[in-house]
């Protein structure tokens, strides 16, 4: 099964968008495949909930397919309901962009939060 | 003595002004006037009324509020009931749904776009009203449990709650201006508002005032702790909105330390204080 | 960077009017948020600057019915599980009450000829201030009868971090909303230390043990000021006791005094009465040496 990733991002910027600190609230997201070629990215319409801006962000992903996600920080709702679809959670540990997460999670780099 | 159903709504902008003290004080004096007094707790992230009416024989009835759950074990993991949920309180994971009770305001939209009939709203505890006596006052408090983010449904019930309650009924309302201030505000006749003379006090019972204008009440301000602070700017903002003061009240560290111990007995200068301001609110309501 | 919320469950406890006093006398540069964004206070004793216009803050959305496309026929109505849409005597038509309406867009469904549109609720204002080099408040306004979510917490949060890091600040400093909800929950997450500030009474101190609580479920350090302690020693014995119980450093315990008011009222901090001021200082130590500042 081919894997995708989701990186959160503040701006949309293909693979120089610079990651996000936040999961729910974040800008966008961009998704990888393992190639590291970007195959969809999109605006988080969720951000703007007042509540439950992180399980709408993980249905979004679940919705496009996503098997791996990372971010600095993900809450316990976002957790749960990726956890729940199998998505593997990564932690970030400090890449500035998009392009450099993929490649730390490609070089197996993180850790699984 | 028939007494003529009133409503009374303590409020005010700032927290820490005395509502809970006045609310209390003032159930206690209409009540040795032998007036019907019901003493209500409104603030129902933190009701505290409870610590000085010591209320007994209690009595709760929960406040439920509405959430979907699946009807059968599985469904097509469409998504529509994701896509319209406006709270992100339901997601589709592959053949079935994951729901957030918490984050759930109880519309039973998802239940309604579902094209395969999957989902139902079932009842969910979010809260409880509590009665009792204290004294001849009736007690009744709304509380909100713990973890839960929506206190309007547990306003709407206790409100639902002491509908038909004759007598001097006295709304002991959350601070701030928020929704559920709003709410308290309009189940008032009068709206009483306390208030303290510093910077923070005036600002935040301007906020408060205009709420209460703005929903059309009887407004009066009574302005606590009041040697300590401007009390004339507070009184000049009063009356440029043509709100009466129903009463200054020097502090008193008897009182203060009193109130620190739940005991609601305040002493004589307080208490004429009190008889002072219900005589006032007696001639307002016209009782 | 290191980040300390101020909070204290029940109002009245002095949490601003110390948080304002920490706020004169730090010795670093710092940027202050004033996340009580109901009665938002800190700006009231926080020195003047210049100040952003106000910007709009959105949260959530609010149904608004068309009403050259409305019939009157109520079914909206009747279906608005919230009684948020009323019927109007003199058009003969309806409207939504936009306090009531919590946006959920069940009438939607409801509506056959369209009439009915989603629009952004205004929640608030949000603006920064910038006293000098080395101090920025960052502030908003809620709406009346708004409800407080954590969001607009979290947005003047984001924004305090954004300024931290264009202008090479280490330290923010935030005055904590009421309660122990969600907006509570959005001015303590991931902060170094929250401090609670209590008084010697039975409902400060049952909403101290909530907070703690709270701030434990998220594994946070606290750390705690009684102020007007000597109102009523036997609950100050009894906050002490507790405090030591759940390992937590009280920084310091404050006198009641008069004065204070006073010199609120006169925009000044409770600093300037010398023995505050010494306390204050203390306090400020305390914190530095918790977080390794």
């Amino acid at each position: 099964m081919s894997k995708l990733f989701a990186v959160p991002v503040s701006e949309l910027n293909n693979e120089k968008s610079p990651v996000d600190e936040r999961f729910g609230r974040c800008y966008a997201f961009v998704i990888f495949d393992e190639n590291g070629k970007i195959v969809k990215s999109f605006v988080n319409e969720n951000r703007d909930a007042a509540h439950g801006a992180g399980t709408g962000a993980s249905g979004l992903l679940v919705k496009n397919g996503v098997t791996d996600a990372v971010a600095g920080h993900f809450g316990p709702k976002a957790s749960e309901v990726l956890r729940a679809a199998n998505v593997k959670l990564w932690e970030n540990i400090s890449a500035k962009t998009a392009e450099e997460i993929f490649n730390k999670w490609k070089n197996n780099e993180l850790r699984q939060a | 003595m028939e007494t003529p159903t009133k409503t009374i709504v303590v409020a005010s902008g700032k927290g820490g002004t005395g509502k809970t003290l006045m609310s209390v004080s003032l159930a206690g004096h209409f009540d040795s006037e032998n007036y019907k007094v019901h003493y209500i707790d409104a603030d129902v992230e933190e009701p505290n009324g409870r610590i000085f009416m010591k209320p007994e024989n209690l009595k709760s009835v929960p406040v439920m509020t509405q959430v979907p759950e699946m009807k059968k074990d599985s469904c097509s993991g469409c998504g529509k009931c994701q896509q319209f949920c406006a709270f992100n309180a339901i997601v589709a994971i592959g053949s079935k749904v994951m729901i957030f009770p918490e984050l759930c305001h109880g519309c039973p939209g998802c239940v309604a776009v579902c094209p395969e009939d999957a989902l139902r709203m079932v009842d969910r505890q979010i809260g409880v009203i509590t009665e009792g006596d204290s004294g001849n006052i009736n007690f009744i408090e709304g509380r909100l449990n713990e973890g839960e983010a929506m206190p309007t449904p547990v306003l709407t019930e206790l409100f639902k709650y002491i509908e038909d309650y004759p007598g001097i009924r006295i709304i002991d309302s959350p601070p701030g201006t928020s929704c559920s201030v709003m709410k308290s505000m309009e189940e008032g006749d009068i709206i009483v508002l306390m208030t303290e003379p510093t910077p923070f006090g005036l600002h935040d019972v301007k906020l408060a005032s205009e709420l209460a204008l703005k929903l059309g009440k009887p407004v009066y301000g009574i302005i606590n702790r009041s040697d300590l602070g401007n009390s004339d700017e507070m009184k000049k903002y009063f009356a440029s909105r043509n709100i009466p003061v129903l009463g200054e009240i020097p502090f008193m560290r008897d009182v203060a330390v009193a109130y620190s111990g739940g005991n609601k007995d305040m002493g004589n200068k307080f208490s004429e204080k009190i008889a002072e301001i219900a005589l006032k609110i007696r001639k307002e309501l016209k009782i | 960077m290191k980040q300390v919320t101020i909070v204290s469950g029940k109002g009245g406890t002095g949490k601003t009017s110390v948080t304002a006093s920490l706020a004169k006398h730090i010795d670093i540069p710092v940027v202050l948020v004033d996340a009580d964004v109901d009665a938002a206070n800190l700006g009231l004793l926080v020195e003047n600057g210049e100040e952003t216009e106000p910007e709009k803050f959105y949260s959530g959305y609010e149904a608004v019915i068309n009403q050259e496309k409305c019939i009157g026929c109520g079914a909206c109505a009747d279906a608005c599980p919230f009684d948020a849409i009323k019927f109007d005597d003199r058009t003969g038509k309806y409207n939504v009450n936009s306090y009531e309406c919590e946006g959920c867009r069940y009438c939607l469904l409801f509506c056959g000829l369209k009439a009915i549109t989603m629009h952004k609720n205004e929640a608030g204002t949000w603006l920064v201030r910038t006293v000098n080099s080395d101090k920025i408040l960052v502030k908003a306004e809620l709406g009346i009868a708004q409800d407080n979510s954590g969001k607009l917490v979290a947005h003047l949060r984001k924004k305090a971090a954004s300024i931290v890091e264009e202008s090479e600040k280490d330290f923010i400093l935030i005055d904590g909303p009421p309660g122990i909800g969600c907006p509570v929950h959005a001015a303590i997450g991931n902060v170094d230390l929250v401090v609670i500030t209590v008084e010697p009474s039975l409902s400060s101190l049952s909403d101290l043990e909530r907070l703690y609580k709270t701030a434990n479920g998220f594994k946070l350090r606290t750390a705690i000021i009684v102020n007007k302690y000597d109102l009523n020693t036997d609950i100050t014995d009894k906050i002490t006791k507790f405090a030591s119980e759940k390992g937590i450093e009280v920084l310091d315990y404050l006198p009641f005094n008069k004065k204070v008011p006073e010199l609120l009222s006169q925009n000044k901090t409770p600093y300037e009465i010398p023995e505050f001021a010494e306390k204050i200082d203390n306090i400020w130590s305390g914190i530095k040496r918790i977080i390794n500042l």
